[in-house]
């Protein structure tokens, strides 16, 4: 029993470790020439679209993947998603 | 046999919500499913932060809460005069006092000194929280004193009495207070509430009530049940006796 609860501790502990800190480096990716726009979330399947409300594309998943690539000429990375207000940095190719 | 059945029933009732939790965070429109995770896990980056403030607060009030506590169990049990008994008495009113009336005294005094806001309005009162300083001088008023004796002859030292003479001896009442000062700051959702308006110092709870998706709040749950499982597994059957030693010496 007590093996079982050491080996448990140590993967659970070690996982949230992983999990974080591949989680990380998103924070801190933040590139030049960036812009924030805003989310919408439905379903999550974002829209994102310029202040004129032009959609500009509809990536299938593009909040959680690190510098996800929604279309060939705009990057999309994440700021901060805090607590259900999203803000999303969005790069356009220089 | 009833009795069997009345107490597994009762068991059951107890243990129910936990396991909707677990059901519902694995379970989407019927299917079994790992989609509600992998959607707090790659989706939702503050609630590492959140689970992460959770477990430093746990740990920085629970150890903190012992080194505390146990000299000052001590320095209660050897000074035995009126103005000690009177200090025990308040002790033991702080205590019965709910959370929610000391709630605005403790929010005044934390304005006043500067400390809103910051993660020390957190830690801080948890850490003197009479409760547990209680249960240790129960506890501790119990043992035996002829071991505190002989080892005040060999040194002078408080230090050396205390993690010599008194800390084996109280082992069990130790990792009684461990389990229920780490579950209680584990919990606490009225502080974090009141005192703190920083996002990025929010615990997992705050987290959880703030969570706007269904789909995260269920494995976030479940997560968060995990740590207090592991401590419980960990000091479960020392709990069982530090609480029935210390209700003996009452």
């Amino acid at each position: 029993m007590n093996k079982f609860l050491n080996i448990f501790s140590a993967v659970f502990w070690l996982g949230m470790l992983i999990l974080t800190a591949a989680a990380k480096p998103i924070h801190n990716n933040r590139l030049p020439h960036t812009e924030v726009m805003t989310v919408k979330k439905q379903d999550f399947v974002c829209t994102f679209s310029d202040d004129n409300g032009n959609v500009l594309t509809t990536p299938r998943r593009a909040v959680g993947i690190p510098g996800a690539l929604p279309t060939e000429d705009i990057y999309v990375i994440i700021q901060e998603e805090v607590y259900g207000r999203t803000d999303i940095l969005l790069r356009k190719p220089m | 046999m009833l009795k069997k059945i009345i107490y597994t029933l009762g068991a059951f009732i107890f243990i129910l919500p936990i396991i909707l939790t677990v059901r519902n965070s694995f379970i989407d429109g019927g299917v079994f499913t790992i989609n509600k995770y992998d959607e707090l896990f790659f989706n939702c980056f503050s609630f590492y932060r959140a689970f992460w403030n959770s477990v430093i607060y746990t740990a920085v009030i629970t150890l903190s809460a012992l080194i505390i506590i146990i000299p000052a169990a001590f320095a209660f049990t050897q000074l035995r005069n009126r103005a000690m008994e009177i200090f025990f008495v308040f002790l033991i009113i702080l205590m019965m006092m709910p959370l929610q009336v000391t709630l605005l005294p403790n929010y005044i005094c934390l304005r006043d000194i500067g400390l809103l806001d910051t993660s020390l309005a957190i830690v801080l009162p948890a850490v003197f929280s009479p409760m547990y300083a209680v249960i240790t001088i129960q506890y501790m008023r119990g043992i035996d004193t002829s071991v505190i004796d002989a080892v005040r002859l060999e040194s002078s030292s408080v230090v050396r009495i205390i993690t010599t003479a008194i800390v084996p001896q109280i082992r069990s009442c130790i990792f009684a207070v461990i389990v229920f000062a780490a579950a209680e700051s584990w919990n606490m959702l009225e502080q974090p509430m009141n005192f703190l308006k920083n996002e990025s110092l929010m615990p997992l709870n705050i987290f959880m009530s703030k969570a706007y998706q269904w789909e995260i709040l269920f494995p976030a749950a479940v997560i968060s049940l995990i740590p207090m499982l592991l401590l419980y597994g960990y000091f479960g059957n020392e709990l069982k006796n530090g609480i029935s030693a210390g209700g003996a010496y009452e």
